[in-house]
């Protein structure tokens, strides 16, 4: 793992595109800052950085595109899938790199409330507890973009992969409020879901009969809980967005709450979108 | 081609012979995907089913371990005082927040969350106006806004809307509603000891003589404290209603009548509770005088100016800023910053002789600089001081307490300043005229002073930096430009090296 680590951040430090990603961060971030907080004297950096988050959903898919799919492209993965190291190893390596590329920027950002200290009252709980916020952010999306980046061998279509996701996170509270609340509206929609999820698992095993068989069951064991309880359904698929909200979450560590279940989850997200690069990068090597 | 409806059912036929499905649990290459796909989707819907779980195990923790507070303001963390009263509850009450699913306010959904984690006895639940219509109606026949919070215990409940738990004051410069504070968890302390108590104090006011009606402000404060407001008409009525806990006589500009003006005495010395204010006022009001008179008081016909410029509000020496004694209960639990604006105030006097068993307490007093002007026949003063003007420490709040027998106690509050009543004037001392009159309506109501809890409202507003221009440019500069083109830079330059090489 520590190879792969030192490999990948030696390629972003000697090339231009981990300069320009700290780059990129520090400047939005930076006119957000000299706007808000220096130009408003507004004490709370919170402000500046919620703004700013829509920096990752052009600089990640940026710097991300090119980790898994690159390799894939120049085919060393062959490589490195003989070597003998675990291709969860290769994973968490190529990933902390990234993460030690996101840390720069947020150390000088780190040091944005301390100039404000010097002209009035700052809190420090509140500001660091933001940039924590906006440290936990990045990092899941990165993973979100490490993901994406195993699924396909084109570089320009992980990239656009990784911003539609990471933009349809943005909007899930929006496209859930297009949908009724109503348990029928959850219906319909669980029914779809179901569909997808099982055509997955299809592709996966490659067997008619037994993914038929799931999908029957799925369906069934949702219609029959639609027509004993249909209060269990109602406002589920506005839960179901809530999943996928990053923002919902991110918008604690700005408003001044230490929020462990934030922390969790954005945790969780990272370590769900690694082991699934894990899972595609696995198949490559037994289909 | 055409499409060939008999062919492809064969086809389809030949397809799911039996052999061949057989042949997808047997044929090799469909052995590998089986085995290996089925084996990373079970272990796909297994970690994500794990991961699904720890979440929910850790959003089911109570909130005062998960999400520690932070902020500043603490706005949706309850203070001490909300906990003891909410500790202190032995009804089971529910919190509804009726809202329609995604509009639910932050501050609110969080507050309403730190209640229930604070009591086993409260329960919150969410209803959507959108798929419960009907709901509000079982509690109040007017029409409630989504984002309103419903307390309900058994068939007592309050509805407090969106706009009380939010404070706004009108910005004059821009002329719109700005939020000022959030007053969630008093609000909410107010209407769980409203549900949870049987009899409230009601609170009576005179009418039928051009009373001045009370200021938004107080009547915000007078609810919250949970007191009932109801209006009395003295002429219709046989007395004054026993179940009066204070009357309230604002100001009239008509006289009383000498029937009204004896049955409010009866009712003092009964043990009645009245609070009296007056205004400047061309007509004779014997018969309201009369009252003050049999309590051992009396108001001077002229106009207090205050010669002491730290006490009243520049330019107008007649809204005069007074001081609280320190020596009554009503107004010593005030802190020092609490400041009382009482513009056109009269002096308040003690008569000569009255009874002994009378005690007349000073609450609010000008300094030893006010003097009196008496107002000429146009109707006009001038506030310039003149030689024959007198001067001296007058009151312009009394309080007036008589035992009655049976441990009852008459209690008699006068301020000789109605505008303290209105909105305008509250504003100019941020709120100190409401503190000290809600001050009095506690101290006067019977209810047990320790069980009112009132827990002011929190802040919104975040006081700015202090940043002079060339630092601003300064720092400015250094964010917006020249970090990031340092980080550019030495990127060109790694690039260009190893190009070179």
């Amino acid at each position: 793992m520590r190879a792969i680590y030192r490999r990948e951040l030696k390629s972003y430090l000697t090339s231009m595109i981990g300069y320009v990603f700290m780059a990129f961060i520090l400047g939005v971030v930076g006119l957000y800052f000299g706007a808000i907080n220096i130009g408003s004297a507004w004490p709370r950096i919170g402000d500046t950085l919620s703004n700013a988050t829509f920096v990752f959903l052009i600089a990640v898919p940026i710097l991300t595109m090119r980790v898994i799919a690159e390799e894939r492209k120049q085919k060393t993965d062959q490589l490195l899938l003989t070597a003998p190291i675990k291709i969860g190893e290769i994973i968490t390596g190529k990933y902390f790199a990234l993460l030690t590329i996101f840390l720069v920027p947020l150390f000088v950002i780190s040091l944005y409330p301390l100039i404000l200290k010097k002209f009035g009252t700052v809190s420090m709980g509140m500001s660091y507890t933001s940039i924590l916020g906006f440290l936990l952010l990045g990092c899941a999306e990165m993973a979100v973009g490490v993901f994406l980046s195993s699924v396909t061998e084109n570089q320009v279509i992980a990239a656009v992969l990784s911003f539609a996701i990471l933009f349809l996170s943005y909007v899930s509270e929006g496209i859930a409020g297009l949908f009724p609340q109503t348990a029928k509206a959850s219906l319909a929609a669980f029914i779809l879901l179901i569909f997808l999820v099982c055509l997955w698992i299809g592709s996966m095993i490659k067997n008619v009969i037994i993914t038929g068989t799931i999908t029957l069951l799925a369906e069934v064991t949702l219609i029959i809980s639609y027509i004993v309880k249909p209060s269990l359904l109602e406002g589920l698929i506005q839960k179901f967005f809530g999943i996928f909200n990053f923002t919902s979450h991110f918008d604690n560590f700005i408003n001044g709450v230490l929020d462990i279940n934030g922390i969790v989850y954005f945790l969780s997200v990272v370590i769900i979108c690694l082991f699934l690069a894990n899972q595609t990068m696995q198949k490559r090597r037994w289909s | 081609m055409k499409f060939d409806l008999k062919n492809k059912l064969s086809e389809l036929k030949r397809k799911f012979t039996f052999k061949n499905l057989k042949n997808t649990f047997t044929g090799e290459e469909q052995k590998k995907h089986l085995k290996q796909g089925s084996y990373s989707s079970i272990m796909t819907v297994i970690v994500i089913a794990v991961v699904i779980v720890v979440n929910l195990v850790f959003g089911q923790l109570p909130s005062s371990i998960t999400q520690i507070d932070v902020s500043d303001q603490k706005l949706y963390t309850l203070s001490k005082e909300g906990k003891k009263a909410v500790k202190d509850l032995s009804d089971k009450v529910t919190l509804y927040y009726y809202v329609k699913s995604g509009s639910e306010d932050d501050n609110i959904s969080k507050l309403l969350k730190n209640f229930k984690e604070a009591s086993s006895n409260i329960k919150v639940k969410t209803i959507d106006p959108d798929l419960h219509p009907t709901f509000a109606t079982k509690y109040t026949s007017d029409n409630v806004s989504s984002g309103s919070v419903i307390v309900v215990n058994g068939n007592k409940s309050k509805v407090l809307s969106q706009s009380t738990l939010y404070q706004s004051e009108v910005n004059y410069q821009t002329m719109s509603q700005q939020t000022t504070g959030f007053d969630g968890e008093g609000q909410i302390v107010s209407a769980l000891n409203y549900v949870t108590n049987d009899d409230m104090p009601v609170l009576y006011t005179l009418t039928g003589h051009e009373e001045t009606e009370l200021g938004s402000n107080l009547k915000d404060s007078i609810e919250k404290a949970n007191m009932e407001i109801k209006s009395l008409n003295l002429l219709t009525s046989e007395n004054v209603p026993e179940d009066t806990d204070i009357l309230l006589i604002a100001a009239p500009q008509k006289d009383l009548s000498k029937e009204e003006a004896d049955k409010v005495i009866a009712y003092l010395e009964n043990g009645g509770k009245v609070f009296i204010f007056s205004s400047v006022n061309e007509n004779e009001l014997t018969n309201f005088e009369s009252i003050l008179r049999n309590y051992g008081l009396q108001r001077d016909k002229g106009l207090i100016i205050e010669g002491d410029n730290q006490h009243y509000i520049p330019k107008h020496p007649d809204y005069l800023i007074p001081d609280l004694s320190g020596s009554s209960d009503i107004t010593s639990d005030l802190s020092g910053n609490t400041y009382v604006l009482t513009p056109d105030a009269q002096a308040i006097k003690k008569l000569d002789n009255y009874r002994d068993t009378l005690t007349i307490t000073s609450l609010i007093s000008t300094t030893e600089r006010a003097y009196i002007k008496n107002i000429t026949d146009e109707g006009k003063i001038s506030a310039e001081k003149d030689d024959g003007d007198e001067t001296g420490k007058f009151d312009v709040g009394v309080s007036v307490t008589e035992n009655v027998g049976d441990e009852k106690e008459a209690n008699l509050v006068y301020f000789s300043a109605v505008n303290m009543l209105s909105d305008d004037v509250d504003h100019m001392v941020n709120g100190g005229n409401t503190s000290v009159i809600s001050s009095v309506l506690t101290s006067m109501s019977n209810v047990d002073k320790s069980s009112v809890v009132s827990i002011p409202s929190k802040s919104l507003s975040v006081s700015n930096l202090n940043i002079t221009a060339y630092s601003a440019s300064f720092w400015s500069i250094i964010t917006m430009g020249v970090i990031p083109v340092l980080f550019l830079l030495a990127g060109f330059i790694i690039w260009m090296k190893r190009r070179k090489q």
